[in-house]
């Protein structure tokens, strides 16, 4: 048995100082120091379903990066707020890059919120294909409707509708088809692995 | 030995049989024995008859694909890996943002199994909603997660590299030529992939001659609980891995139990509120209502902040139907998060009427008639000019002949400016014919939807706010519950 293997090495860089949480998100082979583009929409867009899943939900991510010790990244609500407009299909997006320590915070936090999330997501899931198979437009259903008014009312007061990426997303049933996909993401997000593989998932097409 | 290891999710259980290796097990007695040969893996999907069967060449197949089909849901970007038609046994497909059609070819392409019966038939094609997909993906995860299960099998996860990004299909067709950089495609790529195809709903596969294969039944209803199919041997020794499935059934669900340990909550206007918070989750939750034959009645523990946790069947019917209610489904998941030892607890009696009517009441009833919670505006005059101005915004916009018999009554809360802040049905027709009343709306109108509004600190002044069917209006100030 070879126990010096637990041992930190002398020489580790000065990085280690990162929560330990951290880790479990390998370091993407990308050249670049930040985000790529979709990265930072996808994070951006994952967030903004819990928001609109939960009330208070931007909130909940401060009090996630106290509970899991990522006060030292996700300092307070301004900084939350220009990580998340490195969107670059915010109205008030921020020419600044999401570090890839940044990133993984706020993956970290998202999944452990969507797992708090997880009975509501798969009821809202489940809801939704019912619906769909007897043909009901979702809007009839209460629970549903209201997570989907809030996700498009969030969508339209926060992304900039001229951006070319956005002008395929001109009506309420577009942002609905989304806003269900996204359910489904955030479903993923609540697995054994599913912090995993949201995290490489982002990089997907980029290395 | 024979070993057994089985991972359940609600729609889908895996269950592999296999031995372990004679040199590890001697080392190793008292441990979980070691699966390091793989004999036979079975798939159960909720809604089809027959389990997915096969040998490792298969297993290895299902979780290669299934894991690249996760990764490809997760990031929209094409994996190749899931579609790999020529050497794989099961492939993934995507129909929509929430059907996926799971094909597993039963001819092994080096056929050196002998006696296979399976062999010439078409491939199974099962369609998974996107439940039931996250509970093929979990289970796969579970198993990768389990060291003590073929080891050399783990996820290994890797990001898409760029060739494949840029040679996808449907994905990234619609895109910007390839000439405006690759980041920006990949932008381009993640909206319009989020913008699901037209809804074509794809033909039923009806079951195309398949003798003993899997029938497959895409219609499979997502609420039905699911319990594979009988036709799994008696196990010998059944393992699940000790991760926590999404739903699966918490530790304590009896309700006696946990009495037994935490205090109860008594406060009559704790109650009142916990009392709506509970009505609230289950009102929207209980969709098949007019399957029940008789009513359900069951005792229901809540914590202080709503969460359901715990119930039990008060009467015979309730303890057969409870899958027939929104209760197991509600139950708040202690894998999800800790909750303090000892927290206290309120109880109510939750009525499921076979006339599709939910009544909800404190257990013990009220020991004290509660008031409503938080500070209020006691102004007389202010009191006064509010009472007005609620009573010409409802009557603005409440017209039409009604369709109720009986009176609505609510208690409807506004602050100093006469912003609706709150409204609380009352009695029963209250809260079926709330549609009718304008209440929802200028609800909605102020908090942009129609859930509770965030929690208010500000001073309120109630009014108990009546609609009569004869379509007059009654506006009165707060004298509490009766």
């Amino acid at each position: 048995m070879n126990l010096s293997a637990s041992l930190t090495p002398f020489n580790s860089p000065p990085a280690e100082t990162l929560p330990m949480i951290l880790d479990t998100l390998p370091e993407p082979a990308i050249s670049s120091q930040g985000c790529p583009r979709r990265a930072r929409l996808q994070i951006d867009l994952i967030l903004l379903a819990i928001e609109a899943l939960e009330l208070g939900g931007s909130e909940a991510v401060l009090t996630f990066a106290q509970e899991l010790d990522l006060k030292e990244i996700i300092k307070n609500r301004v900084n939350l707020w220009r990580m998340r407009a490195s969107n670059p299909l915010r109205r008030a997006h921020i020419r600044r890059p999401l570090s890839i320590t940044e990133a993984k915070a706020l993956v970290v936090i998202a999944c452990y919120l969507a797992r708090r999330l997880t009975v509501v997501i798969r009821q809202l899931l489940m809801i939704a294909q019912q619906m769909d198979e007897k043909q009901i437009p979702l809007e009839q259903n209460l629970r549903l409707s209201n997570y989907l008014e809030r996700f498009r009312a969030h969508f339209k007061s926060r992304m900039n509708p001229r951006r070319s990426a956005l002008l395929a997303l001109n009506s309420d049933e577009k942002l609905n088809e989304l806003a269900i996909h996204l359910l489904g993401q955030l479903l993923f997000c609540t697995g054994t692995a599913g912090m995993q593989r949201l995290w490489i998932g982002l990089f997907d097409g980029e290395v | 030995m024979n070993i057994q290891r089985k991972y359940s999710l609600p729609n889908c259980t895996l269950l592999l049989e296999g031995l372990s290796d004679v040199t590890k097990v001697a080392q190793f007695q008292e441990l979980r024995p070691e699966l390091s040969i793989l004999v036979n893996a079975e798939c159960y999907i909720s809604g089809c008859n027959q389990p997915l069967v096969g040998g490792r060449e298969f297993f290895e197949s299902l979780v290669r694909t299934v894991s690249a089909y996760a990764q490809e849901f997760l990031s929209n970007v094409h994996n190749p890996q899931a579609h790999n038609r020529e050497s794989e046994l099961v492939e993934l497909q995507k129909i929509d943002s929430n059907r996926h059609r799971l094909i597993v070819h039963l001819e092994p392409i080096s056929a050196g199994v002998q006696s296979n019966p399976h062999i010439k038939h078409p491939p199974i094609q099962i369609d998974l909603n996107t439940v039931q997909l996250f509970d093929l993906v979990e289970a796969v995860d579970q198993f990768f997660a389990d060291t003590q299960t073929l080891p050399e099998l783990s996820l290994e996860l890797q990001p898409v590299t760029r060739r494949y990004g840029n040679t996808s299909q449907a994905v990234i067709r619609q895109a910007v030529p390839v000439t405006l950089g690759v980041s920006s495609l990949a932008v381009a790529a993640v909206a319009f992939s989020l913008i699901p195809a037209p809804p074509v709903r794809p033909p039923q596969p009806r079951t195309e001659a398949q003798t003993n294969s899997t029938a497959p039944s895409p219609t499979a209803t997502p609420l039905a609980a699911v319990t594979p199919p009988p036709t799994a041997t008696p196990l010998a020794s059944v393992t699940t891995p000790p991760t926590a499935t999404p739903n699966a059934t918490p530790t304590i669900t009896d309700l006696e139990t946990l009495l037994h340990r935490v205090p109860e909550i008594t406060d009559a206007s704790q109650l009142r509120a916990l009392n709506r918070q509970v009505y609230n989750q289950i009102h929207p939750a209980w969709t098949s209502r007019s399957v029940l034959k008789q009513d359900l009645i069951y005792r229901v523990g809540v914590a202080a902040d709503g969460s359901i946790v715990g119930y039990k069947a008060v009467n015979r019917e309730a303890n057969q139907a409870v899958e027939q209610t929104p209760l197991p489904n509600l139950l708040y998941n202690p894998a999800n998060r800790e909750r303090t030892p000892n927290e206290p607890i309120a109880q109510f009696r939750v009525v499921f009427t076979k006339r599709g009517i939910l009544e909800i009441s404190p257990w013990r009833g009220y020991t004290a008639i509660p008031h409503v919670l938080g500070t209020k505006i006691t102004d007389a005059h202010l009191v006064r000019d509010l009472n007005q101005k609620l009573y010409s915004t409802i009557r603005q916009s409440w017209g039409g002949k009604p369709t109720f018999t009986r009176d609505l009554k609510y208690r409807v809360a506004v602050n100093k400016d006469g912003v609706i802040a709150d409204y609380e049905p009352l009695n029963q027709s209250a809260f079926d014919y709330f549609r009718e009343t304008p209440l929802p709306k200028m609800f909605q109108s102020v908090y942009g939807s129609n859930v509770a509004a965030p929690d208010n600190q500000e001073p309120l002044a109630h009014f108990q706010v009546v609609f009569k069917p004869s379509g007059a209006l009654e506006v009165t100030p707060w004298h509490g519950y009766q």
